[in-house]
């Protein structure tokens, strides 16, 4: 029954991705922490989110490009993390990766389901009751719900999964040491998510204060709120072309 | 009538397609408008017109129906097609580098730091900022395009969203350079390791390039060469 209600839920969320008001339920963090709840694994799901969150924070999931399913990815990692293990983090996240962009396709064959239904709804404007325009989009609604319900629960019954019981050992060390770091790595993806003239030398303004605060050896907190302070007033000096000449 | 709009506006993005985008959302939204405004003579034709190709940002596009029901409550049809031509594309631009380019990274950096440092709070937190402040645009911009009409693009100009935009981009990026070193430090002393071990060396010099050199490799792609440092590392060493 559990397994049902989080294939459900994750079916909604992907409705609500794109189709419903872009809520950002979808979201790595939204859907780890909601995820890391209903698992009872609030650290699993939080860490998980965070990563992916900080890998996809580049992602748009609207306009004429599809953009890999970042939900979908999120679910199945933790799901499969918490059944198995750390140690077989990298070989989930690169199977979830393969499902997220198949999901793509899915989400190509719903935009041709919608053109066919628009168009439709042009020819035939004139005959119709408008009341069934609401009965169209909850039409629409229902086939998305359970194109996302069936393929998640397709996914999760992949036999290919079975595999990561075959990985060596030692492999396995490699992984289970690889997990730690993850986040760094992530966290290193994020300097690319905002462009700006002069970002390497705002990059390591921040970084030479943080080095000044650690050789002042401030507890961590403390140097966190300083550092927090900090970045609020070179942000508006900034622009107030106080210093480093202005906002160009 | 407002509410409903607002209510609509959370549909606009349903029947999304290739041929025509948010053709069809945008008129289900102005159906209702049009219902309350119009004669029912012209009602259909006036509601045809609106299922022309349109494309714009789903939290800016509250804008272009305000003022387009501005203009249909006054009578000026003639003009609304080449209103909404000419704004979808800028405000869009507008609303995805706000919100997709940098409120996003924004609340990203800041509540994944709260989450690494365990407040299990943060993913709720992360995502009602996101709700109140989306949905607080496009109330604002609604109201104000209902009110003022074609006066509300010059008013958009006067609230100079660049200026924050470019605040908030500064303010990812410096915070970003010292809570990396702060965490770094406190959680990995790494640069205890550093002059013991080759291999967070390794890292080091891997996550550096990462953050300044591989920009252009996809997700997958970077994430396999950290995963096979690891995996190097342990098969030449033990």
């Amino acid at each position: 029954m559990n397994f049902f209600l989080i294939v459900a839920l994750v079916a909604a969320i992907n409705t609500t991705n794109i189709r419903f008001g872009l809520l950002f339920l979808g979201q790595p963090l939204v859907l780890g922490g909601v995820l890391g709840f209903f698992l009872n694994n609030m650290v699993l799901g939080l860490y998980v989110g965070s990563i992916l969150q900080l890998m996809w924070v580049r992602s748009v999931p609207i306009g004429v490009k599809v953009q890999t399913n970042y939900t979908l990815i999120t679910f199945l990692t933790i799901y499969f993390i918490n059944i198995f293990d750390t140690s077989f983090y990298p070989i989930i996240f690169l199977l979830s990766y393969i499902f997220a962009t198949l999901a793509k396709y899915l989400e190509k064959i719903i935009k041709n389901i919608n053109s066919h239904i628009v168009d439709w709804v042009m020819k035939n404007l004139q005959k119709l009751n408008l009341d069934i325009l609401h009965i169209i989009y909850l039409i629409v609604y229902t086939i998305i719900f359970f194109l996302f319900f069936l393929f998640s629960f397709y996914v999760m019954h992949f036999s290919l999964l079975k595999l990561v019981f075959y990985v060596p050992e030692k492999m396995l060390v490699a992984f289970q040491a690889s997990y730690k770091y993850l986040i760094l790595y992530a966290l290193s993806l994020m300097y690319h998510s905002v462009s700006f003239k002069f970002k390497f030398f705002y990059f390591l303004g921040g970084a030479a204060l943080a080095l000044f605060l650690i050789l002042l050896q401030l507890p961590f907190y403390v140097a966190l709120i300083v550092l927090v302070f900090m970045t609020i007033l070179v942000s508006l000096l900034e622009q107030q072309k106080w210093i480093f000449g202005g906002n160009k | 009538m407002f509410w409903r709009l607002f209510v609509k506006l959370f549909f606009v993005d349903t029947l999304l397609n290739d041929r025509n985008m948010q053709n069809f959302g945008f008129a289900y939204i102005m159906a209702s408008a049009l219902k309350r405004l119009g004669d029912i003579r012209t009602y259909y034709e006036r509601l045809l017109s609106h299922f022309e190709y349109f494309n714009s940002n789903p939290f800016l596009i509250s804008a272009i129906i305000g003022i387009c029901t501005n203009l249909e409550e006054k009578g000026k049809t003639d003009i609304i097609y080449k209103i909404k031509l000419e704004t979808m594309a800028p405000l869009s631009a507008l609303a995805d580098s706000l919100v997709f380019g940098t409120m996003k990274p924004f609340f990203t950096i800041l509540f994944v730091s709260l989450a690494m440092l365990s407040v299990k709070s943060s993913f709720w937190l992360f995502w009602l900022s996101f709700f109140l402040i989306t949905n607080f645009l496009k109330i604002y911009t609604l109201y104000f395009g209902y009110k003022m009409g074609l006066g509300f693009i010059f008013q958009l100009t006067k609230l100079n969203l660049q200026t924050l935009i470019a605040v908030l981009k500064r303010f990812i990026v410096f915070y970003l350079g010292g809570f990396a070193l702060l965490y770094l430090h406190f959680y990995f002393h790494l640069e205890a390791s550093l002059f013991h071990d080759s291999f967070y060396a390794l890292l080091l010099i891997f996550l550096f390039l990462n953050a300044f050199v591989f920009s252009r490799l996809k997700n997958w792609m970077s994430f396999t060469l950290y995963i096979l440092i690891f995996v190097i590392y342990y098969y030449i060493k033990f």
